[in-house]
Formats: structure tokens, C-alpha cells, sequence
């Protein structure tokens, strides 16, 4: 994991605990767990259960830290935030989630056509009630 | 003028100029068009005025492939044919339709759509449609609010369909015909057999029969076969004391490359934020135009798909409609009979109450062509009908190009769809795997037959030549859709109304030369 990913993983040491909607203590890094789209479209259970498809799918990312570190790769036009709030982890994440649907990088999920980022955090929210 | 060939004396001779077999939309465009000329026309029609259970048994025969609609009823066997039961939908076929393509076996008609267009606006009227106007441009300026989701217009446009009242043609062009002096309809005349010259390259003759159990003869100088594509090719395929295979079938074609489209809700679409998107929704009697998702035909040429389109639904809840094929009626009279409801109820103000103007959700329905393909056929069946006519047996097939084709549309919308950053598409089960190819129990047609004597330059790749002349045969001309070199993306009775009006005009230029 890159130095900077480590960083903000080690922040978010309680953000898999939380619900996913609804809460009123915001942890840093809560953003990583919460595909904003997705919770506007469908319930909690359905995102749970499209996390454990993509886990299923893709057994190499099947852990917190492998999907965190997926997440928190930067790239060229899409830089790491220097903030770690939730509001530009989701910006990160936003332009992330635009890029993969641009490049083509989508994957299919209970039937969603999903971007794989967003894939990836269904797939932790998933893990944190597992 | 009228006459039913059931008051006849058996063994009557009817003569004229042109003999029409088949008054739906295609026979009775192409009759119209000659009223008031020095030319008599005998319009034969099958049945009667009135949809009848035992004229429509004629209709009916085997489905051994994918599975299909009733035969019996999803063609309607009397005067008017099956705009009896339309829902009046129209849009043209577009360029790339005509043109051969290299991932399209056997695509590439002998005409152009340039050919086509000329007889488009004519074929609007007759359908009762608006002005001949299918880019969204034009709409947009007439009623402002049209608002097309925002997608890259290099992989999706907005094709627009219009909508006929719908027109009955039974009702709405009767009177024209029953008062044409040089037009002679008879009803219940339905053609069995069609005899031709000792060489076989010149009909002399159609005989046809009714349950009354007579029989005539008609002759003419031209015969034009318009009894859509299953019974042209019937027809052909029966008409075989002189051709062993039939009529026209020298090369053994008649009666395959049925097409239809395929239609199945294959999608949804999900918003984040409310929307009317009223530019593809469509209500009943009531939309004068809308559009759908096409593909642009750069992307069908890139991915190697076929031409389709995806239109928008409101769903108010997560709810799935029962499809069309598992709640179409197996008879005809209560297929005509749901329509007429319908319409009585709209037109009485007793319409169910309109959903609300913003949905989050819609459901994505497939139309998409199918690539023609020699083995989805119509042959003759052992089993007669109550004229002694062989029954037809019908082996819809289909192929994995079409299943990809679909595949690849709702990847490319998801993919939009998420672009955009409006929502996202969930796909159905059976559309989650590139490389599966089986169908769902749900996938339909649109009720669109074609292709059965399709059109090509080359007598062994077609039936009728580019002026819808059967190969070989100098008098012998189709009709309709069973003409469709392929099916595009647009419900086919606008395109076999123009292309049935481009027949009459060069019946009349030849009729005139021979004059």
C-alpha cells in the first residue's frame, strides 16, 4: 500500500462499523464504504448484497485493506485529496467513479452496471457487517 | 365496388388490369392509389368486414423454433388486415438499413433509402401521421420541453417515431374503395394457387376459394402478392403443380430470412433525481411523436452489432409487466376486441388515471433487428386448411449476433447512463454475461413479419428484384414487408406502405408503357 493510502487507511480505523446512511458522527475515510449514487437508487441490503458479488467475483480484492488500496489509487487527472474529510474523499471518489465509466472499466453486479470503483465500495460496505 | 365471392356462381371468371391479393395496409395503399385511372383492379381480400374465427383458422399453423405468437391471430384475415389491431407506431428505416454490412450476413438491399424517401410523405398520409419530419430538431421546436438525456451523440440518437391515430385501414379507406368505379373488391376470395404460362414466366391466373365452398378464377395483367409475409410466401411455396418448389423458388428462398423484431424488456433505468423525460414517453391515442435510444450507425459498425433501439417506460414502483408473448390472445377477434376497448375508453374519457409527471425509474425495452438468416423459415406443413391449402409452419431462429447486439446496447447505455452521472441501469438476468446465448421465455417479436421473399439483385439471393418482381417471373410482383432485405430498428408499416406506393408507381409506368 502507497504511503499515502496508508495514511488515510489508518484514519479510518472505525468508518466499516458505521451505517451507511444516517449517521451523524462522520469518521474520516466513511466516504470509502459509501457509493453515493447507488445509496440515492437502491437500500442498504442491495448494496450489501452487490458488495458480496463483487467480493465473490473478484476474490483478490475480497479484504479491507486490498479494496482500500484499489480505492485510494490516484490517477493521472485525479489526484489523491491532501484532506482526508469525507467531502473531498468523495470528490476523489466521484471523479474516480466518472473516469471508469469513461475507460470502460464497469463490471456487472446482480445486474447493476456499475463503475469498479464503485463496485469496490459496496464491496466494503459489505464487509462491514460480515 | 364491392362483391362477395360467396354470391357468385362457382367457377366465376373475374378479369382486370392488376390483381391485388390481400387488402391490409400494403393491398389497399397500392388500390388507392389507382382509383380514377382507365385501369380496372381487382382487390381480393380473404374474409369479409368483420374479423371471423373460421376465415382466421386459415391463418393458423405450427411455430417450431423460438417461440412465437399465435399464427391465427397475430395476423388479422379481413378487410384492412392487421392495422385492425396496430398501435400505429411509425419511424423510417434509416441509411445504414439498406447498406450491405460485413458483420450483417446477407445485409444490403438492392435499393438505397434515397430510393425510399420520395414515398415516405405519401405513405405519412395514408397512415394519417404529421408532417414528414423525424429529426428531433424539428419537434423540439414545436414543443419546446423535449429535453433528450444527455448522452454522447456519437454512440446514441434520438430517433424519433410517430404515431398513426391508428389508422384502421378498414374503416378509414372503405368507403373510398366501395366507391372507386375501376376498383373491384371482392371479399372472401382467398387465393390458393397461382398459374402460370408453360414456361413459367408469366402468370396467367390465380384461383381462389371461400368456405362457401366456390372457387374463381381471376385474371390480370399484373399480380401483386400483399397478404403479408408469412402468406405471400405460403402462396408461393403452395403454387407448386408447374414449379415442383414452388412458385418463384427456383433457388430455394422463398419463405426463408423470416424476420421480426425482437422485443423484450431487457433493462431499467434508475435516476437520481426525478424526471418527465416526456420525450420518449408514448400514451395511447394521445402521443403524437417520440424518440428512442438508437445506436449511431458508426458504434453498430465499430462493436459489429445490429440496429436497435431502447425505449423508456415509467415504472412507479419496482413492478415487472407481464410480456407481450405470454398475454397475446390466441384469437384474433379478442386481439381486435382489446384494441377497440381501448379506444372506446380513451375516447370516453375512461382511461386510467396518469401516473405522476416524474419518475425515478423506467423500464429499458429492447427493439432490435434481427440478421437475416436462410434457416429462420416459413415452409408448408403436411396439414390443409379447410381449403385444402397446405398450413404453414413456422421456424423462427435466431442467432448469437442478436443476443450480443443486445448485450452490447445496454452496455453502452449503462455506460452513458453512468457518464452522465444521472443514474445507473440495472440489466436483466439473461443480459449479464456477454457470451450467453440463450434467450429469456419473455423475448417477443413486434408482430413484424418480414423478410420471407426478400429482395436482392441476384435471383440466387432473393426473391423479388429491386422493383419487388419476382425473379423470372415478368408479371408477378410482393408487396409489404416480406420484401425486407432486413427489418432496421423501426416497426416496418410505414416502410412496406412506401414501399408498396413505390410498387404502384412503377406498375403504372410499366402498365403505361405497354399501353
Amino acid at each position: 500500500m502507497k504511503r499515502r493510502a496508508f495514511l488515510l487507511y489508518s484514519l479510518s480505523a472505525t468508518v466499516l462499523a458505521l451505517p451507511v446512511a444516517g449517521c451523524l458522527d462522520r469518521k474520516p475515510m466513511e466516504a470509502l464504504a459509501e457509493p453515493q449514487v447507488l445509496m440515492r437508487l437502491c437500500d442498504a441490503p442491495t448494496i450489501q448484497k452487490i458488495g458480496e458479488a463483487y467480493r465473490a467475483k473478484v476474490p483478490a480484492e475480497s479484504g479491507k485493506e486490498a479494496l482500500t488500496e484499489r480505492l485510494l489509487e490516484a490517477s493521472s487527472g485525479n489526484p489523491l485529496p491532501t484532506k482526508t474529510d469525507n467531502n473531498a474523499l468523495h470528490a476523489f471518489l466521484s471523479n474516480k467513479i466518472k473516469q471508469d465509466f469513461e475507460a470502460g472499466r464497469i463490471v456487472t453486479l446482480l445486474g447493476w452496471m456499475l463503475s469498479e470503483t464503485e463496485a469496490r465500495q459496496c464491496a466494503l460496505f459489505s464487509l462491514k457487517s460480515s | 365496388m364491392h362483391t362477395d365471392a360467396r354470391t357468385l356462381e362457382n367457377g366465376s371468371l373475374i378479369e382486370g388490369d392488376i390483381c391485388i391479393v390481400g387488402a391490409g395496409p400494403a393491398g389497399i395503399s397500392m388500390a388507392l392509389e389507382w382509383q380514377n385511372t382507365p385501369y380496372k383492379v381487382i382487390l381480393l381480400e380473404g374474409g369479409g368486414f368483420e374479423v371471423e374465427s373460421d376465415v382466421q383458422d386459415l391463418y393458423r399453423g405450427q411455430s417450431i423454433g423460438q417461440r412465437y405468437f399465435p399464427l391465427q391471430s397475430a395476423r388479422l384475415h379481413y378487410f384492412g388486415g392487421t392495422s385492425g389491431h396496430w398501435a400505429g407506431f411509425c419511424s423510417t428505416l434509416d441509411p445504414i438499413d439498406f447498406q450491405k454490412r460485413a458483420w450483417v450476413p446477407h445485409s444490403g438491399w438492392p435499393i438505397q433509402f434515397s430510393d425510399l424517401d420520395p414515398f415516405y410523405p405519401r405513405a405519412q398520409k395514408l397512415l394519417e401521421l404529421g408532417p414528414y419530419e423525424y429529426g428531433l430538431n424539428y419537434w423540439q421546436k414545436q414543443q419546446p420541453g423535449l429535453t433528450p438525456l444527455p448522452l454522447d451523440e456519437k454512440v446514441f440518437w434520438n430517433k424519433v417515431w410517430q404515431f398513426s391515430p391508428p389508422t384502421r385501414f378498414g374503416n378509414t379507406y372503405r368507403d373510398a374503395i366501395l366507391k372507386a368505379r375501376n376498383i373491384h373488391l371482392y371479399t372472401y376470395a382467398n387465393a390458393v394457387d397461382i398459374r402460370a404460362d408453360e414456361n413459367v414466366s408469366q402468370v396467367k391466373e390465380i384461383s381462389v376459394k371461400n368456405l362457401a365452398g366456390k372457387t374463381h378464377t381471376v385474371r390480370a395483367r399484373h399480380f401483386v402478392l400483399a397478404c403479408s409475409a408469412i402468406q405471400n410466401a405460403r402462396l408461393l411455396l403452395a403454387s407448386d403443380k408447374q414449379a415442383p418448389s414452388g412458385l418463384g423458388n427456383d433457388h430455394d428462398l422463398v419463405g426463408r430470412y423470416f424476420m421480426e423484431h425482437l422485443e423484450v424488456a431487457s433493462a431499467d433505468l434508475f435516476l437520481t433525481s426525478p424526471a418527465a423525460l416526456r420525450l420518449y414517453l408514448w400514451e395511447f391515442f394521445t402521443t403524437k411523436m417520440r424518440t428512442e435510444l438508437a445506436i449511431t450507425a458508426e458504434k453498430q459498425e465499430a462493436y459489429k452489432i445490429l440496429n436497435g433501439t431502447a425505449s423508456l417506460w415509467p415504472k412507479a414502483q419496482d413492478t415487472e409487466s407481464p410480456a407481450f408473448i405470454d398475454t397475446f390472445p390466441d384469437s384474433a377477434q379478442a386481439t381486435v376486441r382489446e384494441w377497440e376497448e381501448r379506444e372506446q375508453q380513451f375516447k370516453a374519457g375512461k382511461t386510467e388515471s396518469k401516473p405522476p409527471a416524474l419518475y425515478k425509474q423506467f423500464s429499458l425495452f429492447t427493439r432490435m433487428e434481427q440478421s437475416p438468416n436462410p434457416l429462420s423459415r416459413v415452409t408448408l406443413d403436411r396439414e390443409k386448411d379447410a381449403l385444402g391449402m397446405p398450413r404453414v409452419v413456422l421456424d423462427w431462429q435466431l442467432l448469437p449476433l442478436e443476443k450480443r447486439s443486445i448485450y452490447k446496447l445496454y452496455q453502452l447505455i449503462g455506460q452513458q447512463i453512468g457518464m452522465a452521472g444521472i443514474g445507473r441501469v440495472r440489466v436483466q438476468d439473461w443480459l449479464q454475461e456477454e457470451n450467453d446465448t440463450n434467450w429469456p421465455d419473455t423475448l417477443g417479436g413486434g408482430w413484424h413479419h418480414m423478410g420471407t421473399t426478400r429482395m436482392h439483385d441476384d435471383p440466387k439471393q432473393g426473391v423479388v428484384d429491386a422493383d419487388c418482381k419476382v425473379h423470372g417471373i415478368r408479371n408477378l410482383y410482393m408487396a409489404g414487408s416480406s420484401c425486407f432485405t432486413t427489418g432496421g430498428a423501426a416497426n416496418p408499416t410505414l416502410s412496406l406502405v412506401a414501399l408498396s406506393l413505390r410498387l404502384s408507381d412503377h406498375l403504372k409506368q410499366k402498365i403505361n408503357q405497354s399501353a
